[in-house]
Parts: structure tokens; C-alpha cells; sequence
């Protein structure tokens, strides 16, 4: 079934263009009051938001798969349970404390967080001056 | 604010505990503080007695906080040993303890005259006044770390004494918040079996402030005026509290001043070796910068999982929450680092 959107925008381009509003409109309006904190807080949630929604589907099943091949078991699709898994598995010490193996756990921590950290706030990782860790 | 009945409850604590014939108190200000602390700045006119005159005093009650927090005896108590021992503090002057005065217990402290908002004070200080902050704030860990466990006094004798299995304690405090907070969390797994790996064998513990940081300090321009927040005191390795200030996430945007985001780690160095006599082991420091991101990325998480009174407070903490993210990123650059430097 094709996933065609029931209306004539999308979500991500309707987040963007409110939050272009709220940035031009009423920040600087409320510069200077208590409420601005606030608004910045608001601003920020919804441009973490619009990121997700723009963000690649695929990497979810990408690091499934990289936590299935670390571990050498399948999830059915279940991130959430692969993670978990894998956390357990990471303070039982049950993972090969070979150096291959501790190299691809390492890579697969810092792929999975610079995943996320490019949603909520990419420009951290730009000032950190490190390049960009290829994204999946 | 204080209710009119309070005020005058207040004034014949003061009175009592001042020696005075009379104390004249006027409400200045709500100060800003943990959530659910009464905090406030008031202004006193003693007539008799040893302190005749005006003062600006601060009440401070007890945090809702009780998590790992320290009742408002142990923190007053904690208080004098750091100010005997000349940690620019405010003065801690008496203890209300019961609750008997306000219905709800407080300490009076002296009240320190200053900044403590961490951007005002960014945007203020150039490079060469940071880096002077930056060395007071050094001198002043050097001798809060004059405190040994060694010789601690018996005042605080109830703080828990740290032996040769610490680490694998903070371990587990770590461990035992992470199940708390139920979404599984691989990366600070990971930092924390490193830390377990990596953690020094400490030869002597001094007590430690454990949270010193931008918001932690009162300053005016470059001058330190006195340092806060001494509710996570307890006996560490004294390089720890450096690590802490030097943590990247502590440096509030100015990654480049590494002391804090304040100045840089030389001069933080210089004022600790001034007064401690002895090099900072920079190696060590570096370690405990490991464990602050871990420290630091944990209570996010517990922020953002503890309930929320309104949907800011909640926004707020899911905010916080995510920054997470930023510690776990600072944990695999710079475990990376660690080895590196090892090699």
C-alpha cells in the first residue's frame, strides 16, 4: 500500500515552517521575559522533532542489524529489545573481549549516539571539530 | 514568600541566636535554588550583642530532594569544617534544625554578593580575567583537599569512608540508576566498565566538594566572592573535584577554556599546585573527566525520568534528558582519547 500523506504537507514541512515563525515572531518578542525560557525550550522540542521525522527510516533496521551481528542473535525487528540485550550483555561482560570485537562495539556506540545526537544537537559534535562520524 | 507570622518567628530566632536585645528583619528576595528548597536573602538590623548592626543573611531551608542529599545538620556541619578551614564560603551562622521556628527546618548563612549565572559571567571575564577566577578556583579545591580523611574532624564523621573497593560502589550507584531509569543505555555501560577498569588505586582522600562549576560559585568580575552548593561533599580522590570542573560538559559552550569554561586548565593547575604545594597529577584529572561525563550523562536521564509537575517542567526535563546524548558522545571520544595518550 503506498504511503501517501492523507493531506497536501507533510509533518517535517509543516514543523518547519512554524518553528520558522516562532524563531522570527515570538522569541524576540519575548526577549528579556520570563516566558522566553520557555519558548526557546518549545522551539527546540519541536525542531528535535521535525529532525526525526526527516531523519533516514533505515537506520533503525541498520543498527538492528549491527547489535544482531554483535551479538549473534536476531530480535524479529525489536530495536528496543536489541538494546537492551546488548546493554545487558555489555555490564555481564559476555561479549568477546577480543580487540576486533571490542572495536566494532565501539564503532557501533558511537555511530548509534552520533545518530541521535545529529537530531537533538548536531552543532555540539561540529564544535567538538571532529568530523562528522559517517552516519549509517 | 515568607508569610508576615513567619517574619516575625524569624526575628526572634535571630534575636535568640545573636545574643541581640533586637533583630529587625526585612524580606529582600526569593533566591533562586533547587526545587522545593525555601531560599531567601534578607536583610537584619541587630541592636545588642556581638553582631549590632546591618547584615545580609540568607535562610536556607531543606531540599525535597532527599535522594542522595544530606539532611540540613550534616550540611551545616559540613559547612563550618569547610569555613573553619578557610573555604571562601559564606559564613554559616546558626542552625534552626527541628523546625520549631518556621515549621520547617533552615540554616542562616552569611550572604555572598555576586553572580552566579554562568552566561553573565562568560560574557563578562576575557581570557585573562578567566584565567584568573580560574586559579582562585584552583587555590580554594587545594584547600578544601587541606581536609583529609586522615584526619577528619569529628564533626563529620558521618560521611561515609571510602576504602579500596570505591570504585565498584560508584559502579553500582551508577548501575542501580541506570535500572531505575529502565531504557536500556549501552554506551554508559560501556563507560562504566571502563571506569572499572580504569579507576586508580587512591592513596589519600580528602574531602571533596564534588560539584564545583559554573552556577556553583558566587563571583563579581574575576573575584571569586564564595563558593555554594557543598550538598554532594564527601571523602574522594581530591583530583577528582578538578576533573569535574574541567569536564566538557561543565564548560557551558566555551569548550576552549578548559577549566570550567572559565579559564584555562594551566591556571586552574597553578592556584591548586599554589596552595597544595604539590603538582596536579594531569593524568588522573583526565580520568575523573571520564567519570564526570558519566556522573553527568546518568542525572540527566534521572531528570528527564522523574515525574514532571507541568508540561514546561516536563519539557524541560525531556531536554535535559537528551543531553545525554552529549555525555555519551564526550565518553567515546574521549575513552579514545584516554588510550591514546596511553599508547
Amino acid at each position: 500500500m503506498a504511503n501517501s500523506p492523507l493531506l497536501p504537507y507533510g509533518p517535517a514541512e509543516l514543523l518547519e515552517r512554524a518553528i520558522e515563525t516562532l524563531r522570527a515572531r515570538a522569541l524576540p518578542e519575548l526577549k528579556e521575559t520570563p516566558e522566553h525560557e520557555a519558548m526557546l525550550a518549545a522551539v527546540h522540542a519541536l525542531a528535535i522533532a521535525q529532525a526525526e521525522l526527516s531523519s533516514d527510516p533505515a537506520i533503525m533496521g541498520r543498527e538492528l542489524a549491527e547489535i544482531e551481528g554483535l551479538l549473534g542473535r536476531t530480535f524479529d525487528g525489536d530495536a528496543i529489545a536489541a538494546r537492551r540485550a546488548l546493554a545487558d550483555a555489555i555490564r555481564a561482560r559476555t561479549l568477546p573481549s577480543d580487540g576486533p570485537t571490542q572495536v566494532r562495539l565501539r564503532d557501533h556506540l558511537l555511530k548509534a549516539t552520533a545518530n541521535r545526537l545529529r537530531l537533538t544537537n548536531a552543532k555540539y559534535m561540529t564544535r567538538r571539530q571532529r568530523r562528522a562520524e559517517s552516519s549509517y | 514568600m515568607l508569610p508576615r507570622g513567619s517574619v516575625k518567628a524569624l526575628s526572634d530566632f535571630l534575636r535568640k541566636a545573636a545574643q541581640a536585645e533586637r533583630a529587625d528583619v526585612g524580606l529582600e528576595r526569593a533566591l533562586p535554588g533547587d526545587a522545593g528548597r525555601a531560599h531567601y536573602l534578607i536583610s537584619v538590623e541587630f541592636l545588642g550583642g556581638p553582631l549590632t548592626g546591618r547584615h545580609a543573611l540568607v535562610v536556607r531551608g531543606q531540599s525535597d530532594d532527599r535522594g542522595s542529599m544530606l539532611t540540613g545538620a550534616e550540611e551545616f556541619a559540613i559547612r563550618r569544617v569547610a569555613f573553619g578551614a578557610g573555604l571562601t564560603t559564606p559564613e554559616p551562622l546558626w542552625l534552626e534544625a527541628n523546625g520549631d521556628a518556621l515549621g520547617w527546618p533552615f540554616m542562616v548563612l552569611r550572604h555572598a554578593a555576586g553572580t552566579v549565572d554562568a552566561a553573565a559571567l562568560q560574557s563578562e571575564l576575557s581570557m585573562e580575567e578567566g584565567d584568573r577566577l580560574a586559579y582562585r578556583l584552583g587555590q580554594e579545591l587545594a584547600r578544601l583537599h587541606r581536609i583529609t580523611l586522615e584526619k577528619a574532624p569529628a564533626e563529620i564523621a558521618f560521611l561515609p569512608h571510602p576504602d579500596a573497593d570505591w570504585a565498584r560502589r560508584r559502579a553500582a550507584e551508577w548501575h542501580a540508576a541506570l535500572d531505575d531509569i529502565g531504557t536500556p543505555q549501552p554506551c554508559f555501560e560501556w563507560a562504566i566498565n571502563w571506569f572499572l577498569d580504569h579507576a586508580p588505586g587512591i592513596e589519600g582522600f580528602a574531602l571533596c566538594h564534588r560539584d564545583l562549576r559554573l552556577g556553583n560559585f558566587v563571583a563579581d568580575g574575576e573575584q571569586l566572592v564564595g563558593i555554594l552548593d557543598l550538598e554532594q561533599v564527601r571523602w574522594s580522590d581530591p583530583m577528582e573535584d578538578l576533573g569535574w570542573l574541567c569536564a566538557r560538559g561543565a564548560r557551558h559552550g566555551l569548550p576552549d577554556r578548559e577549566a570550567g569554561g572559565i579559564g584555562s586548565r594551566e591556571a586552574l593547575y597553578d592556584g591548586y599546585k599554589d596552595v597544595a604545594g604539590h603538582e596536579v597529577d594531569d593524568r588522573r584529572v583526565r580520568f575523573w573527566e571520564i567519570a564526570a561525563a558519566i556522573r553527568q550523562g546518568i542525572a540527566a536521564l534521572q531528570r528527564a525520568a522523574r515525574p514532571a509537575g507541568d508540561a514546561e517542567q516536563g519539557l524541560a526535563a525531556m531536554l535535559t534528558g537528551l543531553r545525554s546524548l552529549e555525555a555519551e558522545y564526550d565518553l567515546l571520544l574521549e575513552i579514545e582519547h584516554y588510550a591514546a595518550e596511553a599508547a
